[in-house]
């Protein structure tokens, strides 16, 4: 052992920066393995927590101008059912400034003194509003822009609530980014004073604890078909909430799903760069046998044994790989509150990690027993080495046996043939590094690719979580029709239709959110999936989330109710967003006044003909009297958007950075030691009357285009294969979206593979200008 | 064998000076001489004299750090390393102790290799390499084995073709026989002789008075300068007895 250690020690210093790039990727892949793991195991519990801290509610139902106590009876009779509590609330549609933008979200106001066992409000920061006072969720401060002390105000119909910012809650249910309500606290005298105000916003919470997480779409289901299928207030303009479900499910994915997608991404390039070690430890166990056969020779002359000079390999590699995993793993830990920051932005989840002993020492010791195991099986091949053969340097594969491509009977110029008779010698690490170069650009190329798609093209990333995203939308409840017309009149816009959102409807009994359209034929977004848009008012599109639950498609007919009428409506295709869930269903104007005649729709969308000029619109827009609100809808979602584009930029920059990092330093390993080892030949080149530039030429001919092909081939299958890939992740999350349109943007993706094709150009001239050290009367010197 | 002889390459004030620890020290010291062309010089002298240095200022191999070396007309003292590596290739043949051919070439290969950096005309270089073998007497199955696949005597005699194939002025040769049995030894040199009776203008550094007997000068190198020049009649594998005893008289007389 003590022998070993000698000798381990020894060629650690013979060769330290191969063992500084062995234990960099060793790093790497630690740090990338530790952080994913830990998000992945660790981050749901953060809400899990949360909820459990807060008792909170695995189904909560909002509901006005109902028997709220049958209600809340008939869902604790309900089969699984806990627990029932019931509580006033006020709660509406309302537009609030977000992040410094007017923005429609739905707002719950709580008596903070009333009687409350389930969903039981804990501070995050601040204190409990007095009068004049009021606590919001956690996601105002983390998302929304607000700060103890400054004034937070939101219309309620008939009243304005205006009050200082005095807490933060760590609200569980009404309080993520993704789910726009919002639950705020205020004291009981200034409840009563709302309450009064604002009438029309009364409605009850019923919250219900359940005995298995399971049961809870069974149990919505059941509750909403029995109780809402012929409720008469289903149809409604915005301002009064009839009736919202909120399941656990629903509010976990929405807290957690953007850590779920970053451990994801995290583990998969953990996975890429660990396998990459692998390979490279492989590779430096067969070059150092190799390099130092003479040695080992030596060695084995003086009477080391084959299992000596073995362990003395796996100590070498073995002290790199634990070396580069504990520093990988402390750099986790370092970063871990980091990124609970980074997540606590969009989730408002605070996520205090801790420390992870299975984990750490789960990720340490894998990468240990990984890196071992390679070096045991590459350290095989000491066996076939006998002191003989070793001392003559005759390693039996290192030594060429064939004259492969003759020089006179191969066509080829001199050049060529030289260099493929240098790549078939290093095949196996031509492969090798093709391989490296074709995984990480496949990386690199996904995530530019996402990039490109939605971060260049926003409307894409719009398509697929807004559905429609039109340039201006103006709200106005009274005269829709006339502003719809005279817009249409105006030369600047393009197309004008009116489109509602968040209609409240039942599909076959199940509540959904109605999106309704007087002319499919004007939608110009990402919300059709298959098949067509309904044509006529008897046709209707599904979302996907309930083609999927109910097994409809088109051609086959559901029952819509609303107002409580129903009727049957032939499916015409089906449509995906993210809003609500994927619960939507899309249905004409016309359609939805068959079922409820005095319907009319409120919000009236344009394109422009410009769409650079939306500003200018918006303001006119606003000052007209019958106009409750113009937006500038595409660059507010725009802004929406940005935190996630940015995001994936980020990710896309720091991959491709990595990708190029990772190619150049496995190319440096292969060159240099290809260098190293065929000094004598070059040499004997030189002498010969090959210049530099030749043997340099030679070299690059030799070794580079396996790397570029590998480069070519991953940029290929990176930017084929993203979109598919994507649409298996994004349907597996439940999201409500079955396909994501990513393709590769062609200009980026070749810019990247030229840009990783030049950086491995310049690895190789950098590390092939050593061959202008190499001289021809070296040879003779010695 | 007379002064009307062409110097094909002339040294002038040659001096080789390597960096050591106490300061410089010339391993040359303004060494001057003329190579005639037609001649086998040898070059004799003790281990460190010099000799292999000298061979590769000769030959272009390596610079000198004063004097100038004119080669077949061309000032060797104007060109880079590259115009070094250009100029070798046409006109200077180079001959290793240890050998040095490319392991990954047949010896075929090897020599077609450095003919191909001057013509491209592979057909004529290869037949050109043929004809080579055949005057060293490697037949055609030798010469499409690998170098570490034959023996030295074999390999090195691929290593003569290799320089002779692009006809060089002069082939330089630094103790061709030294990695090789007494055999071998003498089949390389038989090569040498007989290449050097077609024409082939050759310079040899070697140690042993064996292989200098093949000479028909001798150059003997002390301490970085020409101390002794012999000329001799043309070495015949038969006699000569009195050839070989001025050549001893000589080497003793500069305490060889
Ligand atoms: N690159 C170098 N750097 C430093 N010293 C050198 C270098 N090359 C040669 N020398 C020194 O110059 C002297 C002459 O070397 P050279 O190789 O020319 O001798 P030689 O006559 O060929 O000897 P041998 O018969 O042993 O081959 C020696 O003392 C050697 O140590
Ligand atoms: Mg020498």
């Amino acid at each position: 052992m003590r022998a070993a250690a000698v000798l381990a020690c020894a060629a650690l210093r013979r060769h330290p920066a191969s063992a500084a790039v062995l234990g960099a990727f060793t790093a790497l892949a630690a740090f990338l393995v530790t952080l994913g793991l830990i998000v992945a195991t660790d981050y749901g519990s953060a809400f899990d927590q949360l909820f459990d801290a807060a008792h909170g509610p695995h189904l909560a139902v909002l509901e006005a101008g109902r028997d709220s106590a049958q209600d809340a009876a008939d869902l604790l009779a309900a089969d699984g059912v806990e627990e029932v509590e019931e509580e006033a609330v006020l709660a509406t549609a309302a537009n609030l400034d977000f992040a410094g933008q007017d923005v429609m979200a739905w707002v719950m106001v709580s008596d903070l003194d009333a009687a409350r066992t389930m969903d039981v409000a804990a501070l995050v920061e601040g204190a409990w509003p007095g009068d004049g006072e009021v606590a919001l969720p956690y996601v105002l401060a983390t998302s929304g822009g607000y700060a103890l002390g400054a004034v937070f105000s939101v219309e309620l119909p008939g009243t304005t609530l205006t009050a200082t910012v005095s807490g933060f809650t760590a609200e569980p249910v009404f309080g993520g980014a993704a789910y726009q309500w919002y639950r705020l606290y205020v004291s009981s005298s200034a409840y009563a004073d709302l309450a009064e105000a604002a009438p029309a916003a009364a409605a009850t919470l019923i919250s219900a604890r359940v005995t298995d997480v399971a049961d809870v779409d069974r149990i919505q289901l059941d509750f909403v078909r029995d109780h809402f299928a012929a409720d008469a207030a289903l149809v409604g303009d915005s301002t009064v909430t009839v009736a919202e479900v909120y399941p656990y499910a629903t509010a976990r994915l929405g807290r957690t799903f953007f850590a779920s997608i970053l451990a994801a991404i995290l583990l998969v390039f953990a996975a890429l760069v660990a396998a990459v070690s692998l390979v490279v430890v492989r590779f430096r166990v067969r070059t150092t046998i190799e390099e130092s056969v003479q040695d080992i020779g030596a060695e084995k002359a003086v009477g080391f044994t084959s299992g000596q000079i073995a362990l003395a390999l796996l100590l070498q590699f073995g002290l790199v790989a634990l070396a580069g995993a504990l520093v990988g793993v402390g750099l986790a830990y370092l970063a871990l509150p980091g990124v609970a920051r980074l997540l606590e932005a969009q989730s408002a989840l605070q996520w205090r990690p801790g420390f992870y002993p299975g984990v750490t020492a789960g990720v340490v010791l894998g990468l240990l027993a990984a890196v071992v195991a390679t070096t045991g099986l590459a350290a095989l091949r000491l066996r076939r080495l006998s002191a003989l053969t070793a001392l003559r340097s005759g390693l039996p594969s290192a030594g060429v046996t064939a004259n492969r491509l003759p020089l006179v009977t191969t066509a080829g110029s001199r050049t060529l043939l030289l260099a493929l008779k240098q790549s078939l010698q290093a095949r196996g690490q031509l492969a090798m590094t093709g391989l490296i170069a074709a995984l990480g650009t496949v990386a690199a190329t996904a995530l530019l690719s996402m990039y490109a798609s939605f971060g260049l093209t926003p409307e894409k990333l719009s398509d697929a979580l807004v559905g429609e995203v039109p340039d201006v939308t103006v709200s106005s409840a009274a005269d829709a029709g006339a502003v719809a017309e005279e817009l249409a009149a105006r030369p600047d816009v393009d197309s004008v239709f009116l489109l509602d959102l968040n209609v409240r409807l039942l599909v076959d009994g199940a509540l959904a959110y109605g999106e309704v359209v007087s002319d499919s034929s004007e939608l110009r977004g990402g919300l059709l999936l298959s098949g067509a848009y309904p044509a006529g008012p008897g046709e209707v599109a599904l979302g996907v989330y309930f083609a999927d639950l109910f097994d409809v498609h088109a051609g086959d007919t559901v029952t819509l109710s609303a107002g409580g009428v129903s009727g049957e409506f032939v499916v015409s295709g089906e449509i995906q967003t993210v809003q609500n869930a994927g619960q939507v269903v899309l249905v004409t104007v016309a359609g939805l006044q068959s079922l409820v005649p005095e319907y009319t729709p409120s919000r009236v969308c344009a394109y422009l003909a410009d769409p650079a000029e939306s500003g200018a619109l918006v303001t006119e827009l606003a000052a007209d009297p019958r106009v409750g609100e113009a937006v500038d809808f595409r660059a507010l979602v725009a802004a929406e958007q940005g935190v996630y584009t940015g995001l994936i930029g980020a990710v896309a920059g720091v991959i491709t950075l990595v990708t190029a990092g990772v190619v150049g330093l496995v190319l440096y390993l292969v060159l240099a030691t290809a260098i190293r080892r065929r000094r004598q030949a070059h040499g004997i080149q030189k002498a010969v009357g090959f210049t530099t530039r030749q043997l340099i030429g030679q070299i690059a001919l030799a070794y580079l285009p396996a790397v570029l092909v590998g480069i070519g081939l991953g940029a290929v299958v990176g930017g084929l294969a993203t979109g598919p890939a994507m649409t298996v992740i994004f349907r597996g999350l439940g999201l409500g979206l079955a396909t994501v349109d990513v393709t590769a943007n062609v200009g980026l993706t070749v810019a990247l593979a030229i840009g990783l094709g030049l950086c491995a150009l310049a690895t190789t001239l950098a590390v092939a200008a050593r061959l202008r050290k190499v001289s021809a009367k070296e040879l003779v010197v010695e | 064998m007379g002064g009307e002889q062409r110097a094909v390459v002339s040294a002038r004030r040659l001096t080789k000076t390597f960096a050591s620890a106490g300061g410089g020290r010339d391993v040359l010291n303004a060494v001057s001489l003329d190579i005639r062309a037609g001649d086998f010089t040898v070059i004799m002298g003790a281990s460190g004299a010099g000799k292999s240095t000298l061979l590769y200022a000769l030959s272009g191999m390596d610079r000198p750090t004063a004097g100038r070396v004119t080669f077949a007309g061309q000032d060797l003292s104007g060109l880079n390393e590259s115009g070094l590596a250009r100029f070798r290739r046409r006109h200077a043949g180079f001959v290793f102790q240890q050998i040095y051919l490319l392991d990954n070439l047949s010896l075929l290969d090897n020599a077609v290799v450095a003919g191909l950096l001057v013509t491209q005309n592979k057909a004529a270089i290869a037949a050109r390499a043929l004809a080579l073998f055949e005057r060293v007497r490697l037949d055609r199955d030798t010469i499409l084995k690998l170098p570490s696949q034959v023996s030295g005597g074999e390999a090195q005699r691929a290593g003569i073709v290799r320089a002779l194939i692009n006809r060089p002025a002069v082939l330089f040769a630094d103790e061709p026989t030294g990695a090789l049995d007494q055999t071998s030894g003498t089949a390389v040199l038989d090569v040498l002789s007989a290449v050097h009776r077609s024409g082939q203008t050759v310079v040899m550094v070697t140690h042993d008075l064996k292989s200098a007997r093949r000479g028909n000068r001798i150059l003997f190198l002390r301490d970085g300068e020409v101390t002794g020049d012999l000329d001799l009649p043309p070495y015949r594998s038969r006699g000569g007895e009195e050839r070989n005893a001025r050549l001893r008289a000589f080497l003793d007389g500069q305490g060889w």
